[in-house]
């Protein structure tokens, strides 16, 4: 198969543009690559096991996870199918939430005949298809107008430097739709994003407040250990929120904290994507699962208290016996083998 | 037509240049007049050119009941009727041959061969993995201009649809299924890969399933170990976690990273968490109960 460098040596601009999108940082394709085996549980968990990973991430080190072989074309890359391999699943719906929209439901009615040979550019299209907003004029630095980051953590959305993308998202929105609409939409989107953060933000409290009060059953030093970090095991601590590296916390965590996982992870990120490509009913069901989780985390919490301070009362405390959490058949061969 | 066969000259011992003559004696002991061969012969190009007609023998259109269309093809190919009647679409399953093909013969090949009439009945999850995968979304997208009056077979299609891999060569059992053995799996993929990769591809795959299984292993052993089954919870959490390794299978065999990944191994793992956690929350419950009743 051909290396990106061998197909550079002709289209030497869409493979620049390629490689330039490392400066706009995380997430990134370019940068997917070492997004994944840098991950914590990459390294930390069997290699059969996140092999799987690599069929995506592999996307910066090739170009025809988007020009399939043996076409390598860009009229299929266009549309919106050379993404949704990739582009799927729990924590980015992005093929759910697109075809759900306005934009995406005429692209399925009537895709099939359009000209995909025409470029990504004003009046080629009836509808905007995922190439024609994050790849607009075939430009290959899809994070270049990243604003809000997959939605993973929140952003300020005014800075200077996302107003600058602001203006640049309300550009190309009004290729079809007037200026003032486009802004609307962002404002919205913002709001969307406001509202999710307070849900979050709510039931990462929660959590914290659990881990000062070490009500966290097992605590991070009775867990099964990611081998490969000698941090964790000097320095035991549970992690919780994105800036503590709860991405990859989602196999060794008490049940509380995997709620919060995928509240986070699934249910936020699927409103996000809603919201972003115009998909109501999304937002609303995203929102909706994020109210049960934190209704379901607040209600945990309080049963976990309660528990810990019965047993106070009554001056038991009952140890899990360590086999419950560090034993099993999958549990010793990841410690054996990964 | 043995009369036919008479009058035709004996290979061998009466060439045809010699009767054309007229010197040598036809078969059957006739000498005919230069008309007759005239006209013979004219019979005989008429019979070649009317050939290809009858080989081709114009089908009646249908419609045709399930036992006509049984009827006729078993005659025609009782293998084919054999595969159906011994594979997972046979009779009691309820799907005939009307399911794919519809009654009439018209575009009945065609119309089987397609995605849309596989995923009318195998819809959710199992549609979804496919039509999400590389293979999937490029059959979708070559479907106007794929050739679909061709054959199962190698170098038809650029990717496979479900037909391709499931009723390959036009074999109506399953050639995907686990009793064909690995052979016929590897020999259907390697029409169009490498076979080190497809050997990379089934080596990948093996030892991801074989993880699932290990995780699988684990959640049973320990709500075996569970003194009761918590109100129905841990049932459910069983099946759960039958229901996710049944999803790391599919996206392996379908090539979906999504639900070999995150309906698959991650999906495992939170079942185990919250066996895990529903039997230390019970042994703690417990613990209390006992303290209580002391």
């Amino acid at each position: 198969m051909p290396t990106p460098d061998v197909c550079g040596n002709c289209h030497a601009k869409q493979h620049d543009e390629f490689r330039d999108e490392a400066r706009y940082g995380f997430p990134s394709h370019v940068l997917a690559m070492e997004r994944a085996v840098d991950a914590k549980h990459f390294v930390d968990k069997p290699k059969a096991e996140v092999q799987s990973c690599v069929q995506c991430h592999s996307v910066a080190t090739k170009c025809d996870s988007c020009h399939s072989r043996h076409r390598f074309d860009a009229a299929e890359a266009r549309r919106p199918e050379a993404c949704i391999t990739c582009h799927s699943g729990p924590p980015h719906p992005d093929d759910e939430t697109y075809l759900a929209s306005a934009h995406g439901k005429l692209y399925l009615a009537e895709g099939d005949s359009w000209d995909w040979s025409k470029p990504l550019t004003k009046g080629n299209y009836k509808a905007p298809t995922c190439a024609y907003c994050h790849m607009d004029n075939g430009r290959h630095q899809v994070a270049e107008k990243s604003l809000w980051k997959f939605g993973l953590r929140e952003i300020n959305p005014h800075t200077s430097k996302n107003q600058v993308l602001r203006k640049k998202w309300v550009k190309l929105c009004s290729d079809c739709h007037e200026e003032e609409k486009a802004s609307q939409w962002l404002t919205e989107l913002d709001q969307e994003r406001k509202q999710a953060w307070q849900k979050l933000y709510a039931a990462e409290a929660i959590l914290k407040n659990l881990r000062s009060e070490k009500l966290l059953q097992p605590p991070a030093g009775e867990r099964p250990p990611y081998p490969m970090d000698w941090l964790d095991t000097l320095w035991p601590r549970e992690r919780i929120g994105f800036f503590e590296g709860q991405a990859s916390v989602f196999y060794n965590v008490s049940a509380i904290e995997r709620d919060y996982f995928e509240m986070w992870y699934f249910d936020n990120l699927g409103a996000y994507k809603s919201a972003a490509h115009g998909n109501p009913a999304g937002v609303e069901a995203g929102h909706r699962k994020m109210t049960a989780s934190l209704d379901r985390i607040e209600t945990q919490a309080n049963e976990l208290r309660e528990l810990s301070q019965a047993e106070k009362k009554a001056e038991i405390t009952t140890k899990p016996s360590a086999d419950l959490w560090m034993k099993g058949a999958y549990t010793d061969y990841n410690r054996e083998h990964n | 037509m043995r009369t036919a066969i008479a009058w035709f000259p004996r290979p061998g011992s009466e060439s045809i240049r010699s009767m054309m003559d007229g010197k040598e004696r036809w078969a059957g002991g006739l000498t005919p007049t230069p008309e007759a061969r005239t006209a013979f012969y004219i019979l005989c190009m008429l019979c070649l050119a009317a050939l290809p007609t009858l080989a081709n023998e114009p089908l009646p259109p249908g419609p045709f009941t399930e036992t006509e269309c049984i009827t006729c093809h078993t005659e025609r190919d009782p293998n084919l009727i054999r595969q159906w009647r011994e594979g997972s679409h046979s009779v009691t399953s309820g799907v005939g041959c009307h399911s794919c093909h519809g009654k009439n013969h018209k575009e009945s090949a065609i119309k089987a061969r397609k995605d849309q009439i596989c995923t009318g009945c195998h819809e959710g999850a199992v549609s979804h993995i496919y039509s999400t995968s590389k293979h999937g979304i490029i059959t979708r997208l070559e479907e106007a201009r794929q050739d679909w009056r061709q054959p199962l077979q190698r170098g038809n299609y650029r990717t496979p649809g479900c037909s391709y891999c499931h009723l390959h060569n036009g074999d109506h059992g399953n050639t995907m299924a686990p009793d064909r053995g690995p052979e016929t799996r590897q020999w259907i993929c390697a029409g169009c890969h490498s076979p080190r990769y497809i050997r990379e591809q089934f080596g990948n795959g093996k030892r991801q399933l074989e993880i699932a299984d290990l995780k699988l292993k684990e959640g049973e052993s320990l709500i075996a170990s569970a003194v009761d089954d918590q109100a129905g919870a841990l049932s459910k959490l069983r099946k759960s976690l039958n229901h996710h390794r049944h999803n790391v299978l599919l996206g392996i065999g379908h090539q979906s990273p999504d639900y070999q990944w995150w309906h698959g191994q991650p999906a495992l793992d939170g079942d185990l968490i919250r066996i895990r956690d529903r039997i230390l929350q019970s042994s703690r419950r417990k613990s209390l109960a006992d303290n209580l009743e002391e």
